[in-house]
């Protein structure tokens, strides 16, 4: 058995448009400023530094 | 000829997507009814000529034709034929026309098989279908051309990126990829029964093995990836939080809430409007994950084409079918009631809970992706990881599980948790005995502790709709569902063991000294140069004894890639019950001694068999819900036949 339509806030269903809106403006606005828009990658050298530190140091074991 | 053949296909296919939303569109208005005969033999012969266009493009890499800059670009003489192939899709044109492929070949499976929607709403969501493509054939014919040729041939190409240059590489970018279009189909739908206004469980039962597929290729793609990164990259982790690694996170959270929802569509004819939005919201997550790795306007290890000018067409593609789509959901969900009402203690409660809650984690990653853009808006440049991440998805997470381990046990409409909760004595008390002997072990974090509790809990918890039954009798669907549930349980006990238990010892070591890790001993024999098709490698010869026990070879290699220039670290791995050793090798230092690191990772492969399981249990539902349907289709046409005679 369906119920009858709810009566819920018609902005409510306006509100994801809103945020997108949103979104895609200043996302359009960061493509038009390239600048610093680097995130460095985390993925990949997370330890170089601590290899490089075991080397320049002379001590032959480090517990990561 | 074979370039300008699969530009051709490609052009004849983007002419064909435009009839298909013309003929559709026209036909919902009743002004050219007519029209609406073209659309389903129009999308299969699209999907036909996608797929030659990909052939095309195939072909010219397996031969390294060089006249073609992709080819030029992305392939080298010298390559295994295997990343020959792979070279086709790992690179943005040649990924983007498999994006197309995989869309138009949806469609045309779409236009061939689905039957059971009212003509109406297929002709909508053909029409919708055909809309999506059209803007992707654009894209790739305007400003992504895969088939240009170059005036002057060189003598050979650029090769591969090296780190793509793995098996496993090769064949994770298509899975996602058929994860992400797959998500294309569930949307057309969201989009022909918005347009149509025919959102019920017909709708949600046409959509569910489209989601469902979409989910598994994502989920084997996304347990593939991670596998390749653990592996290949060296740095022993195997999620990291990268834009790219929350890009497929991203659609595979709205696809497993969009799978829940749409089984209680389907099954209770409830949560109408929230279906059709997440159905919107997975692809959207889709859109939008390409975009911020493709715009560069996040750079992450896989950002393989930074460009903000195809950024900027990518943008004007989210902002007509995301903002379309959210436009129509406005204007359209208030004529969508919600239908069949339940209690907040039912199964379709517990389905809503975890909605709710993989939503909320949904938000949380992106978020999370998207910060350090707007903190650079603000002039600060930060990177955010596991710090923000891990403690934040496991905020809803970890009750996610809670919701899993009691959810299949409640009846549909209406229930008591007095009636599961005996069934439940068990998962706890393995769960309360995990905490305590995991909070035993001295240096383990409180996540690592409730994860493995948790898990342990959930892996018998995940059992138990099965008890009680004639288990040759039981559903594939319910089959499926105790599977996946199980595989992530075992994913977690696997992830938290990881993070719990892992030793990682750094080194400086000369030929012949020994290194410890965790139970292992590891002897260094010797440092050798080696040479592979296109790469020249230093290669350590080891051997790793666990516990004193016989000794195992282990080779990890330091690779030299020559086109283009890259080194690259092969990890040795040495696999147990228990656990794995993991090896890598650094660079010699001015006294001679040999950087190398080795983690002991314990349960560690338990995350890869329990993405697979999860996996296999999708494949198991998808199974028993589309067999379900032929058997439907085969009776209902037995009984008409029966009827017609009998009319006779």
């Amino acid at each position: 058995m369906s119920e009858p339509v709810k009566k819920r806030p018609l902005w409510v269903y306006w509100v994801p448009v809103v945020l997108f809106v949103g979104f895609v403006q200043f996302v359009a606005w960061q493509l038009r400023n390239p600048a610093a828009r680097e995130v460095e990658s985390a993925m990949i050298g997370n330890c170089n530094s601590r290899a490089r530190a075991l080397m320049e140091r002379d001590i032959s074991e480090i517990s990561c | 000829m074979i370039a300008e053949f699969g530009l051709a296909a490609l052009w004849l296919a983007a002419a064909l997507a435009l009839l298909q939303l013309v003929a559709g569109s026209l036909s919902l208005t009743g002004k050219g009814a007519a029209l609406g005969a073209l659309v389903r033999p129009v999308a299969v012969v699209q999907g036909v000529l996608a797929a030659l266009a990909f052939a095309a493009l195939i072909y010219l890499f397996s031969v390294t034709d060089l006249s073609v800059k992709l080819v030029a670009m992305n392939s080298h003489s010298a390559k295994p034929l295997l990343y020959k192939l792979a070279g086709a899709w790992g690179n943005h044109e040649g990924s983007m026309l498999l994006w197309v492929t995989v869309m138009g070949l949806a469609g045309g499976i779409v236009a061939l098989v689905e039957r059971r929607l009212p003509e109406p709403t297929m002709l909508a969501t053909l029409a919708g279908q055909a809309f999506v493509s059209l803007g992707f054939y654009a894209f790739l014919l305007l400003s992504s051309n895969p088939f240009e040729r170059l005036s002057e041939i060189p003598v050979d190409g650029n090769g591969l990126n090296p780190l793509l240059q793995d098996p496993g590489l090769a064949f994770h970018p298509p899975t996602l990829y058929l994860g992400y279009v797959g998500l294309s189909v569930a949307f057309s739908f969201a989009i022909g029964a918005l347009i149509t206004r025919q959102v019920g469980p017909a709708f949600a039962r046409a959509m569910r093995p489209w989601v469902l597929a979409a989910w598994i290729f994502l989920t084997l793609g996304i347990t593939a990836g991670s596998y390749w990164a653990y592996y290949e990259l060296g740095w022993g982790g195997w999620w990291f939080w990268d834009p790219v690694e929350n890009a497929s996170l991203m659609p595979w959270l709205a696809a497993t809430a969009l799978l829940h929802s749409v089984s209680v569509l389907a099954s209770r004819n409830a949560l109408r409007a929230w279906t059709v939005m997440l159905g919107v919201v997975a692809f959207s997550m889709s859109m939008v994950g390409t975009f911020l790795v493709r715009s560069g306007i996040l750079t992450s290890v896989h950002a393989f084409a930074v460009d903000p000018e195809r950024g900027s067409f990518l943008l004007g593609l989210l902002s007509i079918y995301i903002g379309g789509a959210l436009t129509l959901f406005a204007v359209r969900a208030s004529t969508v009631t919600e239908g069949e009402r339940f209690a907040l203690v039912s199964r379709e409660g517990a389905l809503v809970f975890n909605n709710v809650l993989l939503s909320a984690t949904l938000g949380i990653v992106l978020i999370g992706t998207l910060y350090p853009l707007f903190a650079e808006a603000f002039g600060a440049k930060v990177s955010v990881g596991p710090p923000y991440f891990n403690p934040m998805t496991a905020t809803f997470v970890l009750p996610m599980l809670l919701v899993m381990a009691v959810g299949p046990l409640l009846r549909w409409r209406r229930d008591r948790f007095t009636r599961v909760r005996p069934a439940l004595a068990i998962p706890a008390l393995i769960a309360i005995g995990a905490a305590i002997w995991a909070a035993s072990q001295s240096a383990i974090g409180l996540l690592p502790l409730l994860g493995m509790a948790l898990g342990l809990g959930l892996a018998v918890a995940s059992l138990l709709p099965l008890r009680g039954r004639n288990l040759r009798r039981t559903p594939l669907a319910t089959w499926g569902m105790v599977v996946a549930h199980f595989g992530i349980a075992v994913a977690l006990i696997g992830a938290a063991s990881d993070s719990a238990f892992t030793e990682e010892r750094l080194v400086a070591v000369n030929v012949g000294d020994t290194a410890k890790v965790g139970p292992w001993t590891i002897q260094i024999k010797r440092i050798e140069p080696i040479a592979g098709p296109n790469w020249t490698a230093l290669g350590a010869d080891m051997f790793a004894s666990y516990k004193g026990g016989a000794p195992i070879e282990i080779k990890p290699q330091s690779r030299s890639f020559w086109s283009p220039p890259q080194q690259t670290s092969e990890s040795a791995l040495v696999t147990r019950w228990n656990g794995q050793l993991y090896a890598i090798m650094g660079e010699e230092a001015a006294d001679g001694r040999w950087q190398l690191r080795f983690w002991w990772k314990p349960f560690v492969p338990l995350i890869w068999y329990g993405g697979l399981l999860v996996a296999l249990g999708g494949l198991l539902a998808l199974v028993g819900r589309v067999s379900a349907d032929v058997r439907r289709i085969i009776a209902r046409g037995k009984i008409a036949y029966r009827r017609e005679r009998q009319g006779r």
